[in-house]
């Protein structure tokens, strides 16, 4: 599994459980918690996986075949 | 609408999907798996924080979310004042909702009032956390009297006192605050609320 991929994952992960707590608490506490569980944790996750779907576009090759010369 | 279930739930499904994924991502490099890919790493997680931000703007519009700062105490002390304030008589009479008594009156009834309610919201949390709270809480312009024609335009209350037509125009440019005869507002800074009735 690519390092992208699973940094990816663990990030959108820790993102998302964080945003889990963060609905415990009415409070701008817990409102700025989900805003640094979203927009950190989740963007940098967000980031990685676009790299990763990026590279994963590049390595497969397309639905039609090349045009011939 | 309520969306702390949807938020709860549509989380808790992402991170059951995403666990499942760490410990077996061959669909991903598989045929199909940019497609897939997309859909599990980018919408729902999107998706997930999409509900978890809905639930959260929609609780930060409740009574509760606004006096848990220290700062707020003495303006919901105001709330059940058996004293003659215009906050107390709103909260007590049940003219506005209780659960939402701040947001009430604390936002703009315009397209994007909500926003800018919630862009002086986290200028308000910045504040709160890493700057210093001024000693003498104010608004940062004067409260506008279209916030109380919201509710109270067309009303026959409103409609019966003559003072409203005579005035109207002036109300309706703020050139005569509604506080000027309803005030104050709080009365926690005497000083300030005057000074808002001059303006």
């Amino acid at each position: 599994m690519s390092r992208d991929l699973r940094w990816s994952i663990g990030l959108l992960i820790t993102g998302l459980c964080v945003a889990l707590l963060s609905f415990l608490g009415n409070s701008p506490p817990a409102f700025m918690t989900f805003i640094a569980a979203g927009v950190f944790i989740g963007g940098a996750g967000f980031v990685l996986a676009l790299r990763f779907l990026m590279k994963l576009s590049r390595s497969r090759p397309g639905p039609f075949p090349p045009a011939r010369p | 609408m309520e969306w702390i279930a949807s938020a709860i739930g549509v989380t808790a499904i992402v991170v059951a999907i995403l666990v499942v994924l760490l410990l077996r991502p061959q669909p991903l490099l598989a045929p199909g798996g940019v497609a897939l890919g997309t859909l599990l790493l980018i919408v729902l997680p999107g998706a997930a924080f999409l509900f978890g931000g809905a639930h959260h703007l929609e609780q930060s519009q409740s009574t509760e979310f606004c006096l848990s700062c220290h700062v707020m105490e003495a303006y919901g002390a105001t709330l059940e004042s058996d004293e003659d304030i215009l906050a107390a008589s709103h909260y007590r009479q049940r003219t506005i909702p209780r659960d939402q008594a701040c947001y009430a009156c604390h936002t703009r009834y315009t397209m994007y009032g909500d926003l800018y309610a919630k862009a002086l919201g986290l200028r308000h949390l910045w504040v709160n956390y890493l700057g210093e709270i001024p000693d003498t809480l104010q608004l940062y312009e004067p409260y506008s009297n279209r916030e109380c024609m919201y509710c109270h335009e067309g009303a026959d209350s409103y409609e019966a006192a003559d003072v409203h037509q005579r005035f109207a125009e002036e109300m309706e440019r703020d050139e005569r605050s509604c506080l000027s005869c309803h005030g104050p507002a709080h009365g926690i800074y005497e000083d300030v609320d005057d000074e808002e009735e001059e303006s």
